[in-house]
């Protein structure tokens, strides 16, 4: 069932590949491109998702938090956009079960894009191009879950496969330096990869932030946005819980945590040892993990390599609004 | 028969068709619906078994991913959505199915919550218990090079034990193996002294954790959801059976009526469209026509009956009952109601045997139509003695006969009061014609109606002093249409013996060819 049999068929490691190519229908992730980048979106015509979701750089926008419409300063710190289909759930407090229910989230915020999603529709309608492009992929045409799905269906297919980890995982002894090798083994000795594992280095399991030690009695100035996946459950274990965020593109993302309050990655690296490790490490231990963390990065996925008409897109034409509501056909988690 | 009669005959029927077919169509969709469900159910429930397998081999393999794990929270949803969904899309669901439904529902949101919670606990544990070998491997490394083997290999040793099995035993031991050597590991050069600075600390978490996250990961893979899906697919199973085997039974039933007002019809055309009959001589048309009729009610009677069984197979949840029956209500009403106007119709002009005859089998119709829509009153405690007052009340025994009541302390029947009433009418009807027959006046014919205990049933007897039965005519006294007389349909005994099964008694009957009859019924009685 699922990938179960390949999960301890990696050599023993227990962070695997990104896939070559995502798994998506190119037509939709195109649409979803221009979405993506289309400020009609955001209720004054100012801001788009790559606004903070910059492609270009890590897939956020090197702030510690976020503006949105007029200027808003938004709670917490974006993540990035790249291998957000690897990620169990979305949003630091895993609010959305899927990539087309996060999409409600920024879109409708106040702070971020203040939109309603009858006024995207009405929009998108009057635009020259929209309403024939999604006639000709969905049957409803221009709706709020085919505007979702197209969306969702090009964030899952901004992978970034190629790292020079996944080449060293691969077999090539070559890909990583020796510093960067023992960065990873430290990485596995130290126990980071408790929590960061998988495809995605992270992105499948929620930890509370402070395990060992209390980083918000430290940091002090409590905000709502801290109390994490809390504020999903209202279960009292759930109390500064978040996603452990994946460490794939970390390289590129600073600054770092859901507060944006570490500047670098040693910075990151020296919380994490104090608050989730209660260990003490020598300079140079975590410097090499952070050499390590930086082979994690890979290319953004070339969209023209993936084969049209896959069965993957064949099966997802037959996209209906009725099953598509909440973004069924696509509720994948990205895996191969 | 006027054009109007055979016009409404004829848009009635096409009506109760129209309608019966939809209705069938809903309930056959409504047990796709259900086995639809019950098959998700198992679906979700054998996924539920592999997600707890998952979870144990994340937990017993220190270096695995969550990967996998987290693969079956999407498909697990995917399922339980449309579950829920075509809990909603079913509003005639019974409400014990949709609240178990929902109850499951949440039992997978909280076998999701464990496992999270799981996973996050293990992450601990796991980072503890793997470091502490490490740890041990290290310092075991160091020491060997600072020639400090022997005692440290012991510590070495120590920490792979407790790692292995963490007990408050163990720590003891660890922390004096600490102690002793202190001074001697504070001489170990650089990186160990972080490590060895925390591998205490991290036995302690282990310690402290280990029986919490045992707890959370024995709850989240415990055999609740699997069980309670193991029932519920069952349920629904179950559920969506019984409606098919209702949609036939009530097909089996609605189309037996259908024929039965189609033969109705089709004989009145017949008879009709002969010459105009005379006073002298009965066509022999409208005698078939009459027993056509005869045969008719007799299908329609067993149509109604399936339908009346479809109904009440298994647990039918209220509304549907109702839906159902209100349904059937009608179709028996417009037969009862149509076989009788037909009868009426027919016999115009015909002599008087002919057309008493008629008239009894469309005041059958008409009671059978009646008796049928009664069946959709809730059953009750009925008392067999108020009962046999009415019915003697309804056939106006006292004209016929000299009536005497000899009414004792029976318990009650549970069952339809109408039907009861309608028994008993039969046979004390019989019991007056036995009278008539005999050529006894009303001074002269006795009808004595005992109820009473028997036992733990209620028994009624009905005694007259009638013409009595022959042995020839015993053989045949319960089939319906086998009566003896001219002027009667002859289906009486089979309705009371139709009743009497149905609520599980008997009917005893002794009689003595012209010395009267003796007739007794026992109905279980309930206990108050």
């Amino acid at each position: 069932m699922f990938a179960a049999g390949l999960a301890y068929a990696n050599g023993g490691e227990p962070i695997r590949p990104i896939p070559a190519t995502p798994d998506v229908d190119p037509a939709r992730a195109a649409l979803g491109e221009r979405l993506f980048h289309d400020a009609q979106l955001s209720k004054d015509g100012t801001v788009s998702c790559a606004t903070c979701h910059d492609l270009a750089s890590g897939g956020d926008d090197g702030g510690r938090v976020s503006f949105g419409v007029g200027g808003a300063a938004g709670p917490i710190n974006a993540p990035t956009v790249f291998n957000v289909g690897f990620n169990f759930k979305q949003f630091w407090d895993g609010r959305a079960d899927t990539l087309e229910a996060q999409v409600d989230g920024p879109v409708q915020s106040p702070v971020e894009m203040g939109s309603l999603w009858p006024d995207i529709v009405a929009k998108l309608y009057r635009d020259e191009n929209y309403p024939s492009e999604f006639a000709a992929i969905y049957p409803d045409g221009i709706t709020r879950d085919t505007i979702k799905n197209a969306l969702a269906e090009f964030m899952r297919s901004l992978t970034t496969p190629g790292s020079r980890f996944d080449a060293w995982l691969a077999g090539d002894e070559n890909a990583i330096t020796a510093l960067e090798r023992r960065g990873y083994e430290l990485f596995k000795f130290y126990g980071c990869v408790s929590c960061h594992q998988g495809a995605n280095v992270g992105g499948n399991m929620f930890q509370v932030f402070g395990v060992i030690n209390n980083y918000f009695t430290r940091r002090g100035d409590i905000a709502d946005a801290d109390r994490g996946r809390f504020n999903v459950t209202g279960n009292e274990a759930d109390m500064h819980a978040f996603k452990v965020p994946s460490l794939r593109m970390a390289v590129h993302t600073a600054p770092y945590l859901h507060d944006g309050r570490a500047a670098t990655l040693r910075d990151a690296v020296d919380i994490m040892f104090e608050f989730q490790l209660g260990r003490e490490a020598p300079d140079a231990d975590k410097n090499a993990i952070v050499a390590f963390i930086r082979t994690l990065a890979g290319q953004r996925a070339r969209l023209d390599q993936i084969p049209t008409g896959s069965s993957e897109a064949t099966a997802q034409a037959e996209f209906q609004t009725s099953q598509g509501a909440h973004g069924d056909p696509d509720e994948r988690t990205g895996r191969p | 028969m006027t054009t109007a009669t055979k016009t409404g005959l004829a848009l009635s029927a096409l009506l109760v068709a129209a309608a019966s077919i939809s209705y069938y169509m809903a309930r056959e969709g409504d047990a796709e619906t259900y086995q639809r469900a019950a098959a998700e159910i198992r679906q979700i429930r054998q996924l539920a078994t592999e997600w707890s397998v998952e979870t144990a081999r994340v937990r017993s393999n220190p270096l695995g991913d969550y990967d996998a794990l987290a693969a079956f929270i999407p498909e697990v949803a995917r399922l339980k959505k449309g579950l829920l969904e075509a809990v909603r899309a079913t509003p005639t669901m019974p409400e014990r199915l949709a609240n178990d439904t929902y109850a499951f529902a949440s039992a997978l949101d909280a076998k999701e919550e464990r496992i999270e919670r799981f996973k996050t606990a293990n992450s601990v544990i796991r980072n503890s218990a793997r470091y502490l070998p490490n740890a041990a491997a290290s310092i075991a490394r160091t020491a060997s090079d600072a020639g400090l083997a022997g005692d440290v290999t012991e510590l070495a040793d120590g920490l792979g034990r407790y790692a292995a099995s963490p007990s408050d035993e163990a720590k003891g031991r660890l922390k004096a193996i600490h102690e002793r050597l202190e001074e001697r590991l504070a001489a170990l050069p650089g990186d160990d002294a972080g490590t060895l600075s925390n591998y205490l600390a991290h036995a302690e978490i282990l310690l402290e954790r280990q029986a919490p996250t045992e707890r959370i990961f024995r709850q989240a893979t415990s055999g609740d959801v699997s069980d309670l899906a193991g029932d519920l697919a069952a349920e629904f199973d179950i559920q969506g059976k019984t409606l098919e085997r209702q949609a036939e039974l009530y097909m089996m039933g609605v189309w037996a009526s259908v024929v039965a007002l189609s033969l109705v019809w089709v004989f009145v055309f017949v008879a009709r469209s002969h010459p105009a009959p005379s006073q002298e001589a009965q066509p022999p048309a409208a005698a078939e026509a009459v027993e056509a009729a005869e045969a008719a009610l007799a299908v329609a009677g067993a149509g109604s009956e399936a339908a009346t069984n479809g109904s009440t197979v298994h647990h039918d949840p209220p509304d549907t009952t109702h839906k159902l029956l209100m349904s059937q209500q009608i179709l028996t009403e417009v037969v009862g109601a149509g076989i009788a106007q037909a009868v009426r119709d027919l016999t115009v002009g015909f002599d008087d045997a002919t057309a008493r005859r008629a008239e009894d089998i469309a005041v059958l119709a008409e009671r059978f139509a009646t008796t049928n829509a009664a069946r959709t009153d809730r059953y009750d405690l009925v008392d067999l003695t108020d009962c046999a007052e009415a019915a003697l009340d309804v056939v106006a025994a006292g004209d016929g006969a000299r009536v005497v009541a000899e009414f004792d302390d029976a318990p009650p029947v549970f069952a339809s009061r109408a039907e009861l009433g309608l028994m008993l009418e039969q046979v004390i009807d019989n019991a007056l014609h036995a009278i008539r027959d005999k050529g006894l006046d009303a001074d002269e014919g006795e009808i004595c109606v005992k109820t009473a205990r028997d036992g733990v049933d209620a028994s009624v007897t009905v005694i007259d002093n009638g013409i009595g039965i022959s042995p020839e005519d015993r053989m045949r006294m319960f089939e319906p249409f086998a009566g003896t007389r001219e002027d009667r349909p002859g289906v009486g005994l089979a309705i009371t013996q139709h009743i009497v099964h149905k609520y599980g008694g008997r009917i005893a009957v002794g009689s003595q060819p012209g010395g009267g009859t003796v007739l007794r019924i026992s109905l279980p009685g309930m206990s108050e």
